[in-house]
Parts: C-alpha cells; sequence; structure tokens
C-alpha cells in the first residue's frame, strides 16, 4: 500500500464535505471555500475568493451580531445563539448554524477561522411554525369561553386560561402553577363560591369532599354545579393518558334555567289538568244530580198517580220542577264560566271606583233587604275588562251580602290600593265567613260550603267565576284566612298589561 | 232478621238523595234506624257521641269533603272498624280507588229509579244486615 498523502486526503475531505466550510483571515477576508460553499452561496469561485466575509451575512445587523457574539465567544454548539441570517448571490437567504474552528500555529498565534455553515432554514421554519402553533392554542385557549384547565399527576395546575380563572371566583387570582386542586376547591369554598358547600357547613364538607373525589377518580360523566349567582356549571374531568388530569367547565346557566322554566311549565300544565279533571267531575256531577232526580220523581208522580195519593203527588211535581229549574241554573252557571277567555284582547284604562259604584247600583235591591252598608275607600284604576271586573266585583260584593251573619246587619268595606305596579282590591264583611280549611277549595267550581240552597241560594260558581276573571288579567285571588271578622278576599291584579300575543 | 235495630248514620247533603235512601230503606226493613246528617263535622259529632251499625255516606260533601271523612272515621279507635258504605253519584275508576284507599268498605253508585233504590236497601240489608259474616274485630252485637 502507498504511503499515505494526508494533504490529498484532507483537500478530498475538505471538497467534497457536504456543509458548507469557509475560512476567513484575521482581517475577516475570505480567503477559501469548498464547494459546497460556492454552491450554497451561489458564486463561481472567482466572486467569491478575497471578498469580506461581510458578503454573505444578509444585513448588517446580522453581521454586527456575528462580530459580538464572536467577541464574546458564545457557545457555539447551541443553535440559538449562534444561528445567522445569510445571504445568497441570488438575493435569497437562509437560515444557518456557524461552527468555528481557529487556525493557531506554533507560536499560538490565530492564522485563520474555518466556518461550517449549517443550512438550517427548515429546522428554523418547524421551530417557528411550532411556535405559531403553539401561540394559536394558547390564544384559542384565552379566547374561549369554557374555562380549561391541565393539572399534573401531584394535583398541581399546570395550564389554565382566562375563563378557569374567571369560573374559579373567589379563589381566581390565587391562581398560578403549582397550586393544588384541593385548594382552589378550599379557597372558592371560603369565599362564598358554592351555595351547596357555605363554609362551616357539614354538607358542603361532603360537596367538597364529592367534588376531589371526582377530580380524582373521574367516572368521565360530566357533572353540573351550582355557582354563586345562581349559575350553573358544567365541570368534566378527564384523566388524560400521561397522568394529568384535564378540567373542563362549561357555563350552563341559560341551559339549566331554561330546563327549570320548562319543569315549572310542565307542572303548571300538569296542575291545569288536574284542575280540569276536577272540573269536569264537578259538573258532571252537578249535572247528573238534577237529571237523576228528576227520573226519581217522574217514577214517583207515576206511582203516586196510581195509587191516587194527591198530596204526595203534587209535592213531588214540585220537587220535578225544582230539579228543572236547578239543571237549568247549572248550566246557566257553566255557559258564563265557559265565556270567559283565558286571555282578554280588548284591553282599556278601567276606573275602579267607577266598577264598584256600578256593582252597588246592581245589588242595590239586595243590599237594601239586608240592611247593608258599604264603605268604599280609594280606588285605583288599571287596565282591563270593565265588564269581567264588573262581574267579579259583583261576586264578592255579592257573596259578602249572601253570607251575612244573622245577629248583625252586614258592613262591607271596598278599598284598593296599588304597590310595585300591582293593584290590590280588597272585599271585606262582617258575616259567616269561612273556614281556613276551605281556602283554596272555595274557588273551585261547583264548591259549596253551605248545604242548604234554600237559605244561601247559588250553583257554587261565584267564586270560581271571580278566580277565572281575576286569572284572564294576569292576577290572583285568595281568601284572607287572618281575617276574623268576617271574610276578607283580596284580588291581586297587574296595573299595566302586557300585551298579549 | 234481628231483634234490636240497627243504627245506620246517613250522611247525604242532598235532601232529595236522602229523602230517596231513607224512603227505600223504610219500605224494606222497619228495623233499621236512619240517622240523617248533612256533613262530616255532623257526621263526626253523631259518630263520637252515639252507636252506630253502619255508616252510609256521598263522598261529594259541603265544606270538609268524604274522603276526609273516611279518614278521620278510620283515624278514630271507636269507629276504625265500623262498615263504611260510599253511596255517591261518581262512578269514575279514580273516586273508587280513593273511596277505598280511605277506608270504605263498599261503593255503590247513586241509582236514579225507585226500584233501584229499593234493590240497593234490599241488597245492604241482606248483605250487611243478615250475614253472619263480621269484618274481624267486630262483635256481634245482637
Amino acid at each position: 500500500m502507498a504511503a499515505l498523502n494526508e494533504d490529498l486526503v484532507f483537500k478530498a475531505l475538505y471538497e467534497t464535505f457536504p456543509d458548507p466550510v469557509i475560512i476567513i483571515d484575521a482581517e475577516r477576508i475570505i480567503r477559501s471555500a469548498n464547494n459546497a460553499a460556492l454552491r450554497q452561496f451561489g458564486y463561481p469561485a472567482a466572486e467569491f475568493i478575497d471578498r469580506s466575509v461581510r458578503l454573505i451575512y444578509a444585513t448588517d445587523a446580522e453581521y454586527a451580531k456575528r462580530l459580538q457574539n464572536r467577541a464574546a465567544r458564545v457557545d457555539e454548539t447551541a443553535p440559538r445563539t449562534s444561528n445567522y441570517l445569510y445571504i445568497r448571490r441570488d438575493g435569497s437567504t437562509f437560515s444557518g448554524h456557524l461552527r468555528t474552528t481557529p487556525l493557531i500555529n506554533d507560536q499560538g498565534e490565530e492564522l485563520a477561522l474555518i466556518g461550517i455553515i449549517r443550512d438550517v432554514s427548515d429546522l428554523t421554519e418547524a421551530v417557528s411554525e411550532r411556535q405559531k402553533a403553539s401561540e394559536m392554542l394558547n390564544a384559542a385557549l384565552e379566547a374561549m369561553p369554557e374555562g380549561f384547565a391541565i393539572f399534573d399527576r401531584e394535583e398541581r395546575l399546570v395550564v389554565y386560561n382566562r375563563a378557569y380563572q374567571a369560573i374559579c371566583g373567589p379563589a381566581g387570582p390565587a391562581l398560578k402553577p403549582g397550586i393544588t386542586a384541593e385548594e382552589i376547591l378550599l379557597l372558592a369554598r371560603q369565599g362564598g363560591h358554592y351555595p351547596d358547600a357555605l363554609p362551616g357547613t357539614r354538607e358542603g364538607n361532603e360537596w367538597i369532599a364529592s367534588r376531589l373525589r371526582d377530580f380524582r377518580y373521574p367516572d368521565g360523566k360530566p357533572k353540573i354545579h351550582r355557582y354563586a349567582d345562581d349559575r350553573w356549571l358544567r365541570v368534566e374531568n378527564i384523566k388524560a393518558k400521561d397522568g394529568n388530569t384535564v378540567v373542563a367547565r362549561v357555563d350552563v346557566t341559560d341551559l339549566k334555567r331554561a330546563e327549570l322554566a320548562l319543569e315549572r311549565q310542565r307542572q303548571e300544565l300538569e296542575h291545569k289538568n288536574e284542575a280540569l279533571d276536577q272540573f269536569t267531575a264537578t259538573v258532571s256531577h252537578d249535572l247528573k244530580a238534577p237529571l237523576r232526580h228528576i227520573s226519581m220523581f217522574s217514577e214517583m208522580i207515576e206511582d203516586d198517580l196510581k195509587a191516587g195519593n194527591q198530596t204526595e203527588l203534587a209535592e213531588n211535581a214540585r220537587h220535578l220542577r225544582d230539579s228543572v229549574r236547578r239543571m237549568n241554573r247549572v248550566v246557566d252557571s257553566l255557559l258564563d264560566y265557559a265565556q270567559i277567555a283565558h286571555r282578554i284582547t280588548d284591553w282599556t284604562q278601567v276606573r275602579l271606583s267607577d266598577v264598584v259604584s256600578e256593582t252597588l247600583t246592581i245589588l242595590a235591591g239586595d243590599a237594601n233587604d239586608a240592611n247593608a252598608t258599604f264603605e268604599v275607600g280609594p280606588l285605583p284604576e288599571l287596565e282591563g275588562d270593565p265588564e269581567l271586573l264588573r262581574r267579579l266585583v259583583q261576586n264578592l260584593v255579592g257573596n259578602a251580602i249572601k253570607y251575612r251573619h244573622a245577629d248583625r246587619p252586614p258592613v262591607i268595606r271596598i278599598h284598593g290600593s296599588v304597590l310595585h305596579q300591582t293593584v290590590e282590591l280588597v272585599v271585606e264583611d262582617n258575616g259567616i265567613g269561612i273556614d281556613p280549611r276551605f281556602a283554596t277549595r272555595i274557588f273551585e267550581v261547583f264548591q259549596r260550603l253551605h248545604k242548604d240552597e234554600t237559605v244561601y241560594g247559588g250553583t257554587g260558581i261565584g267564586l270560581s267565576l271571580a278566580k277565572r276573571i281575576a286569572e284572564s288579567h294576569g292576577g290572583s285571588i285568595c281568601l284572607d284566612t287572618s281575617f276574623r271578622e268576617g271574610a276578607r278576599f283580596i284580588v291581586l291584579l297587574p296595573r299595566w298589561l302586557r300585551k298579549a300575543k | 232478621m234481628t231483634s234490636t235495630p240497627k243504627r245506620l248514620l246517613l250522611v247525604e247533603d242532598d235532601a232529595h238523595d236522602a229523602r230517596f235512601v231513607m224512603r227505600a230503606f223504610a219500605q224494606i226493613d222497619k228495623s233499621i234506624e236512619l240517622v240523617l246528617v248533612t256533613d262530616a263535622d255532623e257526621a263526626v259529632e253523631q259518630l263520637s257521641s252515639g252507636h252506630f251499625d253502619y255508616v252510609l255516606m256521598d263522598i261529594k260533601l259541603p265544606g270538609s269533603d268524604g274522603i276526609e271523612l273516611l279518614r278521620r272515621v278510620r283515624k278514630s279507635r271507636a269507629t276504625a272498624l265500623i262498615p263504611i258504605i260510599v253511596l255517591t253519584s261518581s262512578i269514575n275508576p279514580a273516586d273508587v280507588l280513593h273511596c277505598y284507599g280511605a277506608g270504605a268498605n263498599a261503593y255503590a253508585a247513586k241509582p236514579s229509579s225507585v226500584i233501584e233504590y229499593r234493590r240497593f236497601a234490599e241488597a245492604f240489608i241482606r248483605f250487611w244486615v243478615e250475614s253472619t259474616i263480621l269484618p274481624p274485630g267486630m262483635s256481634a252485637r245482637r
């Protein structure tokens, strides 16, 4: 084997080395460049050699940075500190990682500097892409309305977004990486953030414990919890594969409110259905009773005729007529009741004082017979149907006269007031009063508290009619059970009506 | 037929219906003594002051209703086991169940003819008076 010429070896290595190699002297003039360097920068050797190395730096600033770094002898193994923007002959630029080696003679003088420039533009691009992606993710995290956070294996907070901070309420300002999930829960609780875990309550302790359990051993099902200010949040804890816990909080207050409203409506509807059932049951009872009686009496009349019993015949005939009349009254009452629409379309401004004086004129005859006196106080105005309101008042005043006490002449007081846009109309008497046990039953159709129709006439529709009128105006009626002198009815009506849809 | 008259408390607010019942019983068996009350409070008063063998009642009563009366009667130790027969116009199955649930022993719809009333009274006597089988706990008072 021939003796190896090292110069030839190094020359071959130099020329075939894949990375650009440039050798500069102390004056920073390019003394040599390998093929890769010429290719990379796009110069023929004649136009590259003997030029200042400034030639390959994209800008003065890049060159100045290089000079500074050289003076400071930065660590060139780290791309971060020794990456420069280089420029090719055609003006295009690339990012290169520069590593240098000084050529030193026996006396220790630096003769030249060998620089290897590796094109890292792909890498730089990848890094910057990653940086961009990470920034995008952060921005998205910040922008999203859902609270989001990551806790590590030790239950310490690692990442969180602004929404999560807001959701933590009183614990929000204390959030920082390292705080534990339990610390956050306890801080928020102390600040009264959880209506179901008020500070110092036993139920609260259990609630916090269950929240922690769900954080530590999530069952994969989101939970809905109540937060301060009547807000509802969907809480979801997810154990990630790496042992971290990802938590998501979504404000579902609107949904929950809609759900609660729906439930209220459902109950209302159920209540209405029950009322309707009750209504039909009562109506059929009150219609069937006189029918049955008519059938009975006609049969008895037949028997009386056969037996020639004249006295009983006359009596039974009278009962028959009474039953027919009674049935007539029931049907009339029903029609009355049915005619009141649930929603009134024709609203006008109504002066309750006019309504009351009109009622008193209509009832003047009965009032006279009963020797009744009226004390009418101030009465407000409101929006409504004057005819229906008159019937409401007439039913209440009529009852007050009818159910008078045998020992004293009836004194009936009617007065009203306005509070928070609600009109209150009060009708009270000194009559026989109503057992508080029946405070709600009296408003049901055909419910009568007094069996003897000859003493207290009527079909038992008056108060249910009054209730229906009050409700058709968006109001209510009730018996004041604390009033013991007689009966006191309170009607509440909105002063201004919301326009019907 | 028993020798001592049986006492039956009739709770009925409708005067006509009460008359029909009394008439039917009077035609069938003179040994039944009927006492008429027209509301629940009166019924409770009667039951606490005198002895009755049966209660025949409507469930639709003025004021406190029949279901409540049933419960009140069953709650009281003295009347916890007295046979209560509901006679009412409703044949609504829900009402029927409601009555049994509250402690009624039997349930019948109000008849709409003289003959049916009579049949009802006859059946009542046969089943409740002449029958020797008494509800558990009831002593045969003869």
